[in-house]
């Protein structure tokens, strides 16, 4: 009993171990409300059919309740459950009570196949493998990661296994406990000096997932460098990633520029929120009437499908074919999109104005002439930003006259510091740290996230307004033509950067991450300006000093419009709910086949047991159920020594009365009646299908 | 435990009260003779055998003949001779040993083939010649023949052809160690043999023999036996399979075991019960079989696990 409880445990905890992989993927919050869903069939599998059965159908309206309505009337949950049936007729896609119950359905099958097969080795592999395989291919295909969680389905699974197979057998005392404690010490053993060698597949998960948009939350400890939309929580490491984004052709390396945020919480980005506007121009000004401006274009060819457009400079324009596409531009954020989705082109041109600025420009000292709530974006700070990291800015720029002077002394700090470009040992902010404050007097160690965060926050901090620019890099070249070059860009050229605000230039990029030179954000214009030239440099060398590092993380968080689970993106394509429905069915007839059987063969025998045929008709029925549960007729025995076997076994007196009133019908040639036929019969079929 | 009819329980236990534990060849003895057959009775000295014989004999109230074979019997010992009278001045016809009800041939192997087939033909004809002369042999005729199956030195084994004559072949076995107990208590002081009395007379035998013809063979259980000799026909191991008398010998005997029990229609039961008996002294095994040590009986059980039994009225034969 004892034995069986904790088999049932493990083998609960077992199967509740792909819970966490796909509460990554989906809206889902923890996996507590779930607990009662995914343990209680595996729990009460040694029951009593009907303690089994209603104890199931009891976790499962619990779960329910916990994972759809938390706080709410538990009626309400009937309602939300009539609402996604609604939802199925209508042809639409069912919300969470259909995943949950998903969920239930199998936790229950599980607990079903469990309580048939106990105790059974087979039963533990496929589990474990199951779970295990989940784990590995949300590992592999997705965001998640199991490189820490995937030890405890294992250790679950040998235990389970040991539970099953060892404890069943006699053996001597000390077999037990020593098996017990090899399991766990050599499971340990293995997993501490095991030779760890690198992935031979990389992860590949955006091939599979659609492009930037499907996307679950991830708090996982590894990120993938990547675009992402997410930048509430920055730090922590991340990965290579090589795959390509797009493959431009364009006029020298560019930056390629996708939004802005504003807001600075403390521990990352989010922007203030606003409506996007339709910009059949496509334009926006970024910059003074005064900068000089060139028109340039750009080919692109996208390796997979982007929710946005990349660009650089103002007053983005986008052809395909030659054809002029409507643009929305999000006035807050300057992010890029398509009017309408279905008119996303793999390949597009772009057309744009780059800026040259002078330095006679740059060096203004004109009051800054933003508007009151504009001034108030691009200068906020957070309450929580602790006094030293003002005190610091306030000290790098004490030497600095002009703004643009102290913006370039604020952007040349970090190199002059010895900050170090890193993307593996970045540490993740405590709970009351500020993202910056820890990167400036702590760590002094970081990528692209690191150094333009903390650029911008030291800007706002000296009364220069700043924004927080995402996009990419301009990717590795690959010449054709002495005037247009072709750019790979690929995902770990995701970068992040800075923009200042200078009254007459605009909005002028700046790159203070450490071994970046900025190449392609802009142009300082010779023609106008020689003098300057030399003190600074053309940011725009034309060639590509990229270093190969990978320059910003991925991380992924849906918006909660769009969210969807895993599971229901996958309905979109195939119609699964009447299968659904008709394995339920099926799982139903299955299930209760037995009571079925035996109601429909009393009522159908009823009335037929008086007449010779009948009884033999029903006679044969018995043969053949009996025939199902392992009584075979067929292999040499009598029907004497059958009805023997199946009285013997199910304690009964009824087949021998039978069995000897059909051999006197068929072997002798009698047709007596016998008494109480229809109670023996009734009898018998309740033993056999009971 | 089977049931049977007052007359056949009673014939069991009187029998019983000198054989101890051995229903099996008292019922499967006991059905050769309501069949009309005779019985080959294989076993080593001293379990009983002669003893069985004369129980049987004693409880019918039939007459009891032994004759020990031995290598210089001849078939005139068996069948007896005609004598001149000088009184008469004719041949008198002397009746053999083989003129009783109930005869029991004790090592029929240890004879010569001549006088085996004397007794064979008048096993089989219920009647002997002598000098030209056919003399019937009394009804009830009843054979019990022994054979030792652990010497071979100085043996005519019989011929297949001749064991085909037996109806059905039994063997004694040792009584296990409580019946033995019980059998050393019931001879400590006499004699149990020399107080038998008869339960039945030889007309309720005769009546009883009729009666057992009458017992229904249904069509399914024809096929079962037929199913069951066919098969002993086509299995790899027998050299030689079943002939068609030993299906005929296995529904007789299978008819007169329904009988003992009381029913007027045979069960693919009792068929199946007497499959060995009946048909284990009739095959003959390859060569490649013996060398295994696979055994007639072995290879029996084999079979009847193959078979299905017909369990209903096939539409078609009816």
């Amino acid at each position: 009993m004892m034995r069986r409880l904790i088999w049932n445990l493990l083998a609960g905890l077992l199967f509740a171990s792909f819970m966490p992989p796909l509460l990554e993927l989906t809206t889902f919050e923890s996996v507590i409300p779930f607990l009662p869903l995914l343990l209680t069939p595996l729990l009460l599998s040694h029951v009593r059919r009907s303690w089994f059965l209603l104890g199931s159908l009891l976790a499962l309206l619990v779960s329910f309740y916990l994972i759809l309505i938390p706080g709410e009337a538990p009626w309400n949950l009937f309602r939300e459950i009539a609402g996604d049936i609604n939802r199925v007729i209508n042809g639409e896609l069912p919300g969470r009570p259909a995943f949950a119950f998903s969920i239930g359905l199998i936790s229950f099958l599980i607990g079903y196949l469990a309580r048939r097969t106990f105790p059974n080795r087979g039963f533990v592999f496929g589990l474990a493998l199951g779970v295990i395989g989940f784990i590995a291919y949300c590992d592999t295909w997705t965001d998640y990661s199991g490189e820490q969680f995937i030890i405890y389905p294992i250790v679950l699974a040998l235990f389970l296994l040991y539970a099953t197979e060892v404890s069943e057998r006699p053996m001597a005392s000390y077999v037990r406990p020593f098996s017990a404690l090899l399991i766990i010490g050599a499971t340990v053993v293995a997993a501490v000096q095991s030779p760890v060698i690198t992935a031979t597949w990389q992860d590949s998960w955006y091939d599979w997932t659609d492009g930037f948009e499907s996307e679950g939350t991830s708090s996982s400890q590894i990120q993938k460098v990547g675009y992402g939309n997410n930048d509430e929580q920055l730090g922590g490491p991340f990965q290579m990633d090589d795959r390509e984004v797009f493959q431009v052709e364009s006029e020298g390396s560019r930056y390629w520029r996708v939004e802005t945020k504003d807001v600075y919480t403390g521990k990352g980005w989010v922007l203030s929120k606003s409506e996007p506007e339709i910009d059949s121009r496509g334009f926006f000004s970024h910059f003074g009437d005064d900068v000089k401006k060139r028109e340039e274009r750009a080919t692109f060819e996208l390796s997979r499908e982007l929710p946005f457009v990349p660009y650089n400079g103002d007053n983005v324009r986008l052809s395909v074919d030659k054809q002029r596409q409507n643009l929305l531009i999000d006035p807050e954020n300057q992010k890029v999109s398509y009017l309408d989705d279905a008119e996303r082109q793999q390949n597009y041109q772009i057309q744009y104005t780059y800026p040259l600025f002078t330095e006679e420009l740059l060096q203004t000292d004109e009051p800054i002439t933003l508007s009151e709530m504009e001034q108030d974006r691009y200068l906020q700070l957070p309450d929580t930003l602790p006094n030293r990291v003002r005190d610091l800015a306030e000290e790098i720029v004490a030497d600095e006259d002009s703004p643009w002077d102290k913006a370039k002394a604020i952007e040349s700090y970090f190199e002059q510091e010895n900050f170090e470009y890193n993307t593996e040992e970045v540490a993740v902010p405590e709970e009351n740290q500020d993202y910056v404050d820890q990167f400036l007097f702590e760590t002094k160690l970081g990528y692209c996230d690191n150094f333009s965060t903390s650029a911008t926050v030291l800007l706002r901090a000296v009364g220069l307004p700043a924004r927080w620019v995402k996009g990419f890099t301009g990717g590795e070249s690959d010449v054709i033509g002495a005037a247009v070059t072709s750019y790979t860009v690929r995902n770990k050229n995701a970068h992040s950067w800075v923009e200042v605000y200078i009254e007459g230039p605009g909005w002028v990029p700046l790159e203070p991450t450490v071994s970046f030179d900025g190449a392609g954000q802009y142009t300082i214009d010779q023609e106008t300006n020689n003098e300057t030239e030399q003190a600074n440099p053309q940011r725009d060398t034309e060639t590509d000093t990229e270093t190969a590092t990978p320059e910003r993380p991925q991380e992924n968080l849906l918006d909660e419009e769009q969210t969807t689970t895993a599971a229901q993106t996958e309905q979109q394509s195939f119609p699964i709910w009447p299968v659904v429905g008709v394995i339920v069915g099926l799982v139903f007839l299955y299930l209760f086949r037995k009571p079925l059987t035996r109601t429909a063969a009393i009522l159908f025998f009823r009335n037929q047991l008086h007449r010779p045929e009948g009884f033999k008709r029903m006679y044969r029925f018995l043969l053949r159920r009996l025939d199902k549960q392992g009584f075979h007729y067929k292999d040499g025995r009598t029907l004497t020594e059958l009805a023997h076997e199946v009285d013997g076994y199910y304690e009964t007196y009824a087949m021998r009365p039978l069995t000897d009133a059909y051999e006197r019908m068929v072997y002798g040639g009698e047709s007596l009646s016998v008494d109480k036929k229809r109670e023996y019969f009734e009898n018998i079929i309740r033993r056999i299908e009971g | 435990m089977r049931t049977y009819t007052k007359e056949i329980q009673a014939i069991i236990d009187n029998v019983e009260k000198v054989i101890i534990g051995k229903e099996n060849v008292i019922t499967q003895s006991l059905a050769a003779l309501l069949a009309g057959g005779h019985v080959l009775l294989e076993d080593v000295p001293g379990v009983g055998k002669t003893m069985l014989v004369r129980a049987f004999s004693r409880s019918i109230g039939l007459t009891f003949k032994r004759v020990q074979f031995t290598p210089d019997l001849l078939p005139s010992d068996l069948t007896g001779v005609s004598m001149y009278n000088q009184k008469t001045s004719q041949f008198e016809y002397r009746p053999g040993p083989l003129m009783g009800n109930i005869v029991l041939a004790d090592e029929i192997n240890r004879t010569s083939p001549k006088t085996q087939s004397a007794l064979l033909e008048g096993m089989a004809e219920a009647n002997v010649t002598v000098d030209g002369e056919i003399h019937t042999l009394p009804n009830p005729f009843f054979v019990m023949a022994t054979q030792n199956p652990i010497e071979h030195e100085g043996t005519y084994p019989l011929p297949e052809a001749q064991l085909d004559r037996f109806l059905i072949k039994v063997k004694m076995g040792y009584p296990d160690f409580q019946q033995e107990m019980k059998l050393l208590t019931r001879f400590e002081r006499d004699e149990p043999i020399e107080t038998l009395e008869s339960v039945i007379t030889r007309d309720e035998l005769l009546r009883m023999k009729e009666d057992v013809k009458a017992v229904h063979v249904s069509q399914p259980v024809k096929k079962y036996i037929v199913h069951l000799v066919q098969a002993t026909r086509t299995h790899a191991s027998l050299y030689l399979g079943a002939s068609p008398r030993s299906s005929i010998a296995l529904m007789k005997v299978a008819q007169a075991w329904a009988y003992m029990e009381g029913r007027s229609f045979v069960l693919p039961d009792d068929v199946k019960e007497l499959l060995t008996p009946v048909l284990s002294h009739r095959l003959i095994l390859t060569a490649d079989a013996r060398y295994h040590g696979q055994t007639a009986e072995r290879i029996l059980e084999q079979v009847k696990k193959e078979v299905a039994v017909p369990i209903q009225q096939d539409v078609e034969s009816l």
